[in-house]
């Protein structure tokens, strides 16, 4: 039993059914407010120049990055772990909570998955553009050819990735589908009300004929649970094999046991901060206040305290290891080459973002002060992208032969990649803004009953 | 002459114990649209699905089929020599697990839109207004009642909270 008395109330203002159709509906039958679309303007402009760079390294080849052989991966698996990681927060978050039934998800669920999909489109980008030749992509799948024919390598973490990531994509893409469609429905009938033709017709298909007929519902309910159920391993997989991708390499910094778990708990960290971040912006600009209520936003805030201790338990256990296993190599990667040395500043960014910084949760005031939560979570995300940072150039520029010791920087090329990718995930978000309902009417309609104090218990 | 009646709610904990009410007086309720699922109502319409066995089933025809492929192609069709290692490895666990979710998640969805009829064009079925907005309807559909009876059923609509109750004929 949920007690709102002890817990709190997930729904402020007293609604009722036909409130939060009215009121979730609303953004996507009126017109956006004026900073929507200047926001879309320059997310267009970023998604311009990532196109033009993107265009650069597919016509002349990855020599127009920064790397070289030393460091022969950069700013483009960096990016791709970064988007991956906030990718995991959306079904973790939403899928977690469901199997564990709390009752707060409803509020949150939809933007996190939304975010998800993006972001896991734009990880996707990295590795296809990376391939060079592009137009060979198809090579990676594996199909009867007249190669051999010659199979992919199933023993390999970079082709598990890619197994990993497109299923992770798809079930993702479909979880968050089926769980808009009564919302669609919501939202067909009432533009037939209306007499809006066309949204109509439009919300009509993507409705698929919804009903609302208990006998649909009790399988849909099944069908949730199943996708959660089964899609809640693939968040703990798909993040394991990326750190696969860097674990089973015989790479100082990189070729150690604590990876997989490590890259879990780091995607879900800075999955959780977008979340944060994104929650603020939707409850300030379209004034969900009374749906993301402080009490959501303070139950973030102690999840990310929570992982931030664990993550700085996994940075203290790195370094430890390094020591405590005699190995000379991994001794200098960590305490010559991060801790100290020329990365310095990256793995300090990493440090205090990730595991000092998010301790300030521990204070009420900090959980209620919006604006400083806000700020945190930017800061996490700008640590995150240092962890993958720290570990990607300083165990590549400083490896075993010190002859080929190498420095990297980035070029214009992968920068605007990156910016490119940015305007990706924002557009994609700021349409998710628009054309979808935000919240998971039908599911807050559900929770709204029992997590609201009756009448009588008032006195 | 066979009758739709349609029971208009506005608290979804009126309707479950309509539907017991109903049931004992022998009339039998077809499906009741809601805008979102509640427990009790399933409950009364005694509706049980053997979906999660499905699932099962397909998890399983999912392993099979990944476990044959990477079977055949990586030891059997061409056996690749990687640094001597043997080709059949633990490592297709990998590639197992994620092909079984994969598989049984479209398969799951593909068999749910399948069993209802639904997917991009279908039409829904109008039963009233605002049945996802903020009404719990109660369908009869199809029922042989007489004068009688058919008065009976209205009046347990109504003394169970139904705020409107409407009585359509249909043509058998």
């Amino acid at each position: 039993m949920y007690d709102a008395k002890v817990r709190g109330i997930l729904i402020e203002g007293n609604k009722n059914y036909h409130q939060i159709s009215d009121e979730v509906s609303t953004p996507v039958e009126s017109k956006p407010p004026k900073w929507w679309y200047v926001a879309m303007g320059i997310a267009t402009i970023m998604l311009l120049a990532g196109v033009w760079a993107g265009y650069v390294t597919i016509s002349q080849g990855i020599g127009t990055w920064g790397l070289n052989n030393s460091v022969a991966w950069g700013w483009g698996i960096i990016n791709f772990v970064w988007w991956i990681g906030i990718g995991h927060a959306g079904t973790a978050f939403s899928i977690f909570l469901l199997i564990l039934r709390q009752k707060w998800r409803t509020s949150i669920n939809r933007a996190a998955e939304a975010m998800t999909v993006f972001a896991v489109l734009a990880a996707g980008l990295f590795p296809m553009i990376h391939m060079g030749r592009i137009w060979f992509a198809f090579y990676i799948m594996p199909y009867p050819n007249t190669r051999g024919p010659l199979w992919v390598n199933f023993n390999s973490p970079l082709f598990w990735d890619v197994v990993a990531i497109s299923t992770y994509l798809m079930a993702s893409a479909t979880f968050w589908y089926v769980g808009m469609i009564p919302d669609f429905a919501t939202i067909r009938d009432r533009a037939k009300k209306t007499g809006n033709k066309i949204r109509e017709a439009i919300y009509g298909a993507l409705a698929f004929g919804w009903d609302g007929s208990t006998k649909t519902w009790l399988r849909f309910e099944h069908l949730a649970m199943i996708l959660g159920g089964l899609t809640a391993p693939l968040v703990i997989s798909v993040h394991s094999i990326v750190a696969m991708d860097f674990a089973t390499s015989v790479m100082p910094g990189w070729h150690t046991t604590i990876f997989p778990p490590y890259f879990v708990i780091g995607a879900i960290f800075s999955g959780f901060a977008m979340v944060l971040t994104l929650m603020i912006i939707i409850r300030k600009f379209y004034h969900f206040e009374e749906y993301v209520t402080r009490g959501h936003l303070d139950a973030i805030g102690r999840i990310l305290t929570f992982i931030s201790l664990i993550m700085g338990t996994a940075y203290l256990t790195e370094i430890f290891i390094a020591w405590y296993s005699g190995s000379e190599y991994e001794f200098f990667t960590f305490f010559k080459n991060r801790i100290t040395g020329d990365y310095y500043w990256a793995f300090y960014a990493m440090f205090i973002s990730n595991a000092v910084v998010p301790q300030l949760f521990w204070f009420k005031k900090v959980r209620q002060n919006i604006t400083v939560v806000f700020i945190m979570s930017i800061i996490i995300n700008i640590g995150m992208w240092f962890e993958r940072y720290v570990i990607v150039v300083t165990s590549l520029s400083k490896d075993y032969l010190p002859s080929a010791w190498a420095d990297y920087s980035p070029t214009i090329v992968e920068i605007m990649l990156y910016i490119g990718t940015l305007g990706l995930f924002i557009m994609g978000v700021l349409a998710f803004f628009k054309y979808i309902p935000m919240f998971a009417a039908s599911e807050i309609k559900g929770i709204l009953k029992p997590t609201t104090i009756k009448e009588e218990q008032k006195n | 002459m066979q009758k739709n009646i349609i029971g208009i709610y506005t608290d979804e904990n009126l309707v479950a114990p309509a539907i017991e009410k109903l049931e004992s007086e022998g009339v039998k309720v077809t499906d009741v649209y809601t805008p979102f699922p509640v427990f009790e109502i399933i409950h009364a319409l005694k509706l049980k699905s053997r979906f999660p066995y499905f699932a099962f089933g397909f998890g399983l025809t999912g392993f099979l089929l990944t476990f044959w492929f990477l079977y055949w192609s990586f030891v059997q069709s061409y056996p690749l020599n990687i640094g001597g290692k043997p080709s059949f490895t633990l490592s297709f666990v990998i590639i197992l697990f994620v092909m079984v979710i994969n598989i049984t998640v479209i398969s799951s969805l593909i068999a749910f839109f399948v069993r209802e009829k639904k997917g991009p064009g279908a039409k829904a079925k109008e039963v009233a207004e605002g049945v996802n907005d903020d009404k719990f309807v109660l369908l009869i559909e199809n029922a042989k009642l007489d004068q009688e009876k058919t008065a009976k059923v209205s009046e347990i609509l109504k003394a169970s909270g139904a705020i409107d109750v409407i009585e359509k004929e249909v043509e058998a």
